[in-house]
Order: structure tokens, then C-alpha cells, then sequence
């Protein structure tokens, strides 16, 4: 069992350094996004809510001293009490904050660190903050047209989605990237199962056919 | 009343006072055995909690547990990535991912952040 077991992970190919595919980048994706809505989320009831507790009134402390911009800030109290504009601004800007700041700084984000990819440059430099937030926004590029800029990691020989190739950069695993051959196993035969049940209802419906013409 | 009526009215008496006494005991066990219950279990959280045995031991499990979960989703999806990939370049008859170079050194070793023996 032990040299079986031994063979089995000498033979396992070790993928780290190279191109990430789509589901491992997908799952990232899912997982940054489950973070930022819970980070968007919290932001959006706890911003309007202290602010109404601790009946905050800058338009009012202000307006007494510069009356003549008293309406301004009125207008932002108005619109941080009210929660679709608080989600908006808070939103937009988290999002963008999250995906430039950690991958400017750790060249991944917390979804492709806990999936182990990394954001590599093409021009072997550090990713600066204003590249990552540009590609970023390359991300709506990428999923305009029904999403194809980022099915194209399925085509693409290096695994680049279209916002990889504008803001030329890879995403490479980052870890002994390594296949769970037992999990294939289980799905290839899975397929060859329900193919060949497939075949058997085929065969049965036609044999059906066949008896119901010669009747 | 006659002698058998004073006779029944005491035995109903002693009878009602039987009953009594058994729904007052009945309360007071089910109080001590609540309070006995819950000093016991007040005084096991508070061993377990105390330990540092028990507490390395959840923070080991934690930590193991949540490594091996991460570790499988990451060879999973890995997996995953290949067989997708190796059907869709079958169908669009392109060469398999295996035939294609991997990406220059210097960018897997900025990946992995260690040097790639060659």
C-alpha cells in the first residue's frame, strides 16, 4: 500500500509556476466576490446606522459657521442615511480598493491566495497600484460580450483572459500545483457510467421502434 | 358521623397529605438535581476551557482540518482545470496542454517566489 501510495505522488505532475486554469480562477473569483459582499454589506448598515445613533449633523455644526455651503453637506448627510447611496459609494470603491490594493501588494487576491495563484507582470516588474486598478476595469471588458474575454482562458495558450493580455500579465499557480487523480478517477468513470446508460435507453427505445414497425 | 365515616375521613386525610408530600419532594428533587446538573456541567466547560491541552488540540484540528480542506478545493480545481481544458483542445483540435511550453522560468519563480531547477 505505502509503495503504491509512494509510486502514486512520484508520478503526480507538479504544476507550480504554471498557467492557472479557469475553474481554479473561477473559484477565486467566487470567493473574492463572497467577501466583498459581506465587507459591502456590513459597511452599507453600519455607516448609516452610527451615523442616525450618534445623530451626527455635520450640515448643521458646519452651516452655523459657512452658511453658504451648509446645503452641500446637507446633501451628504442625506445621502450617507440613505442606504442606496451609501452601497453605491461604498461598493464601488471597495471594490476597486480591494482588487488594486491586494494585488499592487501581494500580487493576488485573498480568493487567488486561498486557491494559490499569483499575478505575474509579463515584464518581470512589480505590478504597480494603478496597473492592477486598470486591470481591474478591464474585467467589465472582459465580460461584456456574454463573458467570452474570460472563456478565453479555455482557448488561450498561455490560459490569458483578454484583460490579461491588455494589461499584459499571467496568472500562474503559486503552489505545488498538483491534480487530485482520485477525484478524476471518480468523474471520468462517473461519465462512462451514466454514457453507458445512456446507450442502454438508446438501445431499448430503438429496439421498441423496431418491434412496434414489424407489429 | 359515625366511627367508619371519621375513619375514612382520616385515611382521605393521610392520603391527601401522602400527595402533598410527594409533589413537594417531586419539586424539590427535580430543583436539586437541576442545580447538580448544572454545577457539573459549569465545572467540565470550565476544565475544558482551562486546559491548555484541549486548547492546542482544537487549534491544532482547526488548523489541520482547514488545510486539508483548502488543499483539496486547490488539487480539485486543478484537476478540474486540466480536464476541461484537455476536452475543449480536443474539440477545437488544438494541441493539448501537455505538448505546450510552460510559461519562461523567471516568470515561475516570481510565481513561487523560490528558484525553478530547470
Amino acid at each position: 500500500m505505502d509503495i503504491e501510495d509512494n509510486k502514486r505522488i512520484k508520478f503526480r505532475p507538479n504544476l507550480s509556476g504554471h498557467y492557472a486554469g479557469f475553474v481554479s480562477r473561477l473559484i477565486a473569483f467566487t470567493v473574492d466576490l463572497l467577501i466583498l459582499s459581506i465587507v459591502i454589506m456590513f459597511l452599507t448598515w453600519f455607516v448609516p446606522t452610527s451615523i442616525s445613533m450618534m445623530q451626527l449633523r455635520p450640515d448643521e455644526l458646519i452651516g452655523r459657521h459657512f452658511p453658504y455651503i451648509s446645503n452641500f453637506f446637507e446633501l451628504i448627510y442625506q445621502s450617507f442615511t440613505n442606504l442606496g447611496t451609501t452601497w453605491g459609494i461604498f461598493g464601488i470603491i471597495s471594490i476597486i480598493l480591494y482588487y488594486s490594493l491586494f494585488v499592487s501588494f501581494a500580487g493576488q487576491t485573498p480568493g487567488k491566495a486561498l486557491l494559490g495563484l499569483r499575478i505575474v507582470p509579463i515584464s518581470g516588474q512589480k505590478i504597480s497600484f494603478n496597473r492592477a486598478m486598470f486591470r481591474y476595469l478591464l474585467y467589465y471588458l472582459s465580460a461584456l460580450p456574454l463573458g467570452l474575454g474570460f472563456i478565453w482562458i479555455l482557448i488561450d495558450d498561455r490560459r490569458m483572459a483578454w484583460h490579461d493580455k491588455i494589461a499584459r500579465t499571467y496568472v500562474l499557480y503559486a503552489w505545488e500545483a498538483r491534480p487530485d487523480e482520485q477525484f478524476l478517477v471518480k468523474v471520468i468513470s462517473t461519465m462512462e457510467e451514466s454514457r453507458k446508460k445512456l446507450k442502454e435507453v438508446t438501445s431499448k427505445k430503438s429496439k421498441g421502434t423496431e418491434t412496434d414497425q414489424i407489429k | 358521623m359515625n366511627r367508619y365515616d371519621l375513619l375514612a375521613q382520616r385515611g382521605q386525610d393521610e392520603v391527601e397529605r401522602l400527595v402533598n408530600v410527594g409533589k413537594l419532594e417531586y419539586q424539590h428533587s427535580y430543583r436539586l438535581a437541576k442545580t447538580a446538573f448544572q454545577s457539573t456541567i459549569n465545572e467540565s466547560i470550565n476544565t475544558l476551557a482551562d486546559n491548555p491541552e484541549i486548547h492546542n488540540l482544537i487549534e491544532t484540528q482547526g488548523v489541520g482540518l482547514a488545510n486539508e480542506v483548502i488543499e483539496e478545493t486547490r488539487e480539485r480545481s486543478v484537476t478540474a482545470d486540466n480536464f476541461i481544458d484537455d476536452i475543449l483542445r480536443a474539440l477545437l483540435r488544438r494541441p493539448l496542454r501537455s505538448e505546450l511550453p510552460p510559461p519562461p522560468v523567471e516568470m515561475q519563480e516570481k510565481a513561487i517566489k523560490i528558484k525553478v531547477t530547470k
